[in-house]
């Protein structure tokens, strides 16, 4: 097992980076502000010892403010510090993470930041068949955070969305892919070529932004080209990261990736399905419907883990009913009724809310009365359309 | 070399009872367990759905009881081990340490002179042990009403724990007089400490196992029996076969191990004590499988709908016995609260949506009573048989001729009881699967004239120093609950052994 000394352990990647690490039996130092293995901040020199025993370099950090703070080349500046002390302190591999927005003609600074970084760090003596650059894609899934967490709110929030820069090419990649592919660089010596593209196959940025609002609200999102011109002029009165992240979108172009996965065996998943939530959705509103106050995330694990193995696939309950759990009422099927899908994972749903909760405590004849009457009332709707979920 | 004086197949409640009066007289035993130790009662949800959710699914057709995680841990890996093949029959046995007292509802009743008519021992001979093993597991209820004295007085009781308030009710609406008896029910739950275990508290959630320890199992033996050095237990020994030697036995656990003793107990339950018995048997076609056919009849007790509830116990709460037919024949049965059940399991029956049906159910449960009715072994009708070839059990379940318009006869006329207490039998009920009730017994019968017959030390012919402990070897089976006269044969047993 290696030992690894990551930077940015606190980022949306290094996060799940460092989980993944330690999990597959990797000794994890972090090199951070907020780190309680070796004090650092981006510029600052770091002390020989640090690299004591170290495989691995996986640097991570990047600090977005450095141009507003006036403190220009700080990152470039910095990388080259850190891997400079690492392969004078013998470190055998370093790998940076760069973008597949690396391009010495890119719009967004941050492009043409890293691609200088990687190039500096190349002419680092003792650099070749050490450093790895990592260029990578558009990261989705996880815990989200930055620019996937805005993209999510916006095409959760919004059924309508103008955006400049709809037609370029994105090229989602799931985080644990990229964990993955880090780690590989990591800790295989055999991969020796100076960069690696972690990037999924190429899509439109439009048809991305659709995926992301059906696989959070099931609906559709219509999208409004705006001229990237006039946005881009605009932006220069925001704050300098949104400026960056326009410009990254106007000018994005897709990279060549498919041998860099090979060498790392990656085979990239199918984000739909991957940021599918629709079927938690559902387990939540079966466990609202038999009374969940409140639906915890236990629960809904539970729950998916019962479904599993009764053989129960999503329902594909409509997007009224996950909104609205009263209303499977309506389609709900009798509950002596055996092998009706619906009815089945109702009946998980109910044992597993007594379990987590207790049983609930005892009804009033009104109370009781009152379902029974609602229930006898619903029974025509459910002769229409309660077959749907059989 | 022999490993003890004595090895004791099994951890069950006949396994404990035959091993403590062997360690007080000072022989060394060993005893085989089928599985190991294991976890003490889970807590939060996973008590109700199981460590690894075992407890959550979409069958209802068991019993709640069996549905648990707790009963599907000490059932798990019985019928994988054993190949049991079953047909209109739930084969129901244990490896699990504590064996079957996992499952067992705690309810203790003694076998009366009338109940061991066809049996080579008496009364007098049973009282001692009964008595002995009253005293070690807890047993609280009383002598002093109507079904006391039809559960026997030979032990001492610990004070019984109050009723539910539908039970009070109807126990209140009682009164003595006609074929009738009923009475508070006597269980193995103990209302005053006993060697460190807790007393019921009343906390309800009784199915899912109790943490305190107040529900008798037998796990609280093995401990205790741990204490004595003449003791001791080897685990994950899965007894598949036993061998005659020229003096005593060897015993082939799957793993390959084996060990020896000039005298075994086989304790294994009565299904799989007979499996390991069978191959040293001639060559029987079929054989009888007691077993208690059981119905389980609903019972609505209006007036407790309006009654304060109570805390109490999910165990049995009233016992009840009603002769019929010629002289001593009679059903008898325990009735249960059903606030401690899942709604969920309730609802499953009712033709109303599920949020809808166990609305009801949480209205109703306060004055909801289950009537566990359970009818005589000689009412089975159950044929086991050994195929050598494969070393398989083959079980199958079914009725004694006529049995099903008897029972329905017999049922109508309880009903017809209750209605007078001011209960309301809510549905017509079926007769269970047979096996469910998991009372098994007489297939190896003490005093029996045929091949499998036993003689009143368990032992078959020509296999001295292979004593059958379990229900195995009980030559009839009464309407009464067997576990604790299973219990005190196999105390009476191992203090015979003792001795010698």
């Amino acid at each position: 097992m290696a030992r690894l000394l990551v930077t940015g352990a606190s980022g949306y990647i290094g996060r799940r980076l460092v989980e993944m690490a330690q999990a597959d039996g990797h000794q994890v130092i972090i090199l951070g502000r907020g780190s309680p293995d070796l004090h650092w901040s981006l510029g600052e020199p770091v002390p020989a010892r640090a690299f004591v025993g170290v495989d691995a370099v996986i640097h991570l950090a990047h600090s977005w403010a450095a141009d507003a703070e006036g403190r220009a080349g700080l990152n470039g500046d910095a990388s080259e510090a850190l891997a400079h002390s690492a392969f004078a302190a013998g470190v055998p591999r370093f790998v940076f993470a760069s973008t597949n927005s690396a391009r010495p003609e890119a719009l967004n600074a941050y492009g043409r930041e890293k691609f200088l970084t990687e190039g500096r760090l190349a002419s680092i003596p003792g650099a070749a068949g050490r450093l790895v650059s990592a260029r990578i894609g558009l990261v989705y899934g996880g815990v989200p955070q930055g620019q996937y967490a805005m993209m999510r709110k916006l095409t959760r929030l919004m059924p309508f969305l103008p955006m400049i820069g709809l037609d370029r090419q994105v090229q989602p990649i799931d985080l644990d892919e990229v964990c993955a592919g880090l780690l590989a660089l990591a800790t295989r010596p055999e991969l020796t070529e100076p960069v690696y593209v972690l990037a999924g196959p190429p899509m439109r940025f439009g048809a991305w932004l659709k995926l992301l609002r059906r696989a959070q609200t099931g609906g559709a999102l219509a999208l409004l080209p705006l001229p990237p011109e006039p946005i881009l002029a605009l932006s220069r009165l925001g704050p300098g990261t949104i400026r960056e992240r326009l410009l990254g979108l106007a000018a994005a172009a897709p990279m060549e990736s498919t041998a860099s996965l090979k060498a790392l065996g990656i085979v990239p998943g199918n984000p739909a399905l991957r940021l599918d939530e629709r079927p938690a959705a559902e387990r939540r509103a079966l466990l609202a419907y038999m009374g969940a106050k409140p639906v915890t995330a236990a629960m809904e694990a539970d729950l998916a883990e019962g479904m599993g193995r009764a053989g129960l696939g999503p329902l594909g309950l409509s997007g009224t009913l996950v909104r609205r759990p009263g209303l499977l009422i309506l389609v709900e099927p009798s509950a002596n009724r055996p092998g009706h899908r619906l009815g089945m994972a109702l009946h998980l749903a109910s044992q597993v809310v007594a379990a987590h909760q207790g049983e609930r405590p005892r009804r009033g004849l009104i109370a009781a009365g009152g379902l029974v009457l609602l229930d006898l009332l619903a029974r025509p709707a459910r002769l229409l359309c309660g077959g749907r979920y059989r | 070399m022999s490993d003890a004086e004595v090895i004791v197949i099994g951890s069950g409640p006949a396994g404990v009872s035959a091993a403590w009066p062997l360690v007080e007289a000072g022989r060394k035993v060993l005893m085989l367990d089928g599985t190991g130790a294991d976890d003490p009662v889970a807590r939060g949800p996973a008590r109700v759905l199981g460590m690894q959710l075992e407890g959550l699914s979409v069958e209802d057709g068991l019993s709640p009881k069996l549905r648990a995680p707790e009963a599907r841990l000490a059932l798990a890996g019985f019928l994988r081990a054993h190949g049991v093949e079953a047909d209109n029959f739930l084969p129901v046995g244990s490896l699990a340490r504590g064996g079957l007292s996992r499952v067992w509802g705690g309810f203790a009743a003694e076998f009366d002179t009338a109940d061991l008519k066809d049996w080579p021992i008496g009364q007098s001979d049973l009282a001692p042990s009964y008595r002995r093993v009253t005293q070690r597991i807890g047993v609280s209820g009383t002598t002093e009403d109507a079904a006391g004295m039809k559960l026997g007085a030979s032990g001492i009781l610990q004070p019984p724990l109050p009723l539910g308030a539908a039970s009070q009710i109807l126990l209140n609406a009682y009164r003595r007089g006609g074929p009738l008896l009923l009475g508070q029910a006597r269980n193995a739950l103990i209302s005053r400490p006993l060697d460190g275990r807790g007393v019921c508290d009343l906390r309800g959630g009784c199915l899912w196992g109790c943490p305190l320890g107040a529900i008798y199992d037998a796990r609280s033996d093995l401990a205790r029996l741990a204490r004595s050095r003449d003791f001791h237990i080897a685990e994950k020994a899965e007894v598949i076969r036993l061998e005659k030697q020229e003096a005593g036995w060897r015993v082939y656990a799957a793993d390959g191990r084996s060990f020896s003793a000039a005298t075994v107990m086989l304790a294994a339950g009565t299904l799989g004590s007979t499996r390991l018995v069978a191959p040293y048997l001639p060559v029987l076609p079929e054989w009888r499988l007691l077993s208690n056919p059981v119905i389980a009849a609903p019972l609505l007790m209006p007036r407790a709908l309006m009654a304060a509830p109570k805390a109490s116990h999910d165990l049995a709460q009233l016992a009840f016995f009603l002769p019929f037919g010629a002289a001593h024949e009679y059903v008898s049965g325990a009735v249960y609260e059903t606030i401690g059940l899942p709604a969920s399991s309730f609802a499953s029956q009712l033709p109303l949506g599920r949020r809808a049906g166990e609305a009801v159910f949480r209205f109703l449960s306060p004055a909801l009573l289950v009537a566990v009715n359970y009818f005589a072994g000689a009412f089975s009708g159950n044929l086991i048989g050994f195929e050598r070839a494969t070393g398989k059990l083959k079980i199958k379940g079914g009725f004694a001729p006529g049995f099903a318009n008897l029972a329905g006869q017999v049922s109508r006329d309880l009903a017809r009881h209750w209605r007078r207490l001011g209960a309301v039998p809510l549905a017509r009920s079926k007769l269970a699967l047979p096996g469910t009730d998991a009372h098994f017994a007489g297939t190896l019968p003490m005093g029996g004239a045929g091949a499998n017959g036993t003689n009143i030390l368990g032992e078959l012919k020509g296999l001295e120093g292979l004593h059958v402990v379990d229900g195995a070897v009980l030559p009839s089976l009464p309407s009464k609950h067997a576990t604790l006269t299973i219990m005190a044969n196999a105390d009476r047993i191992g203090r015979a052994l003792g001795r010698h």
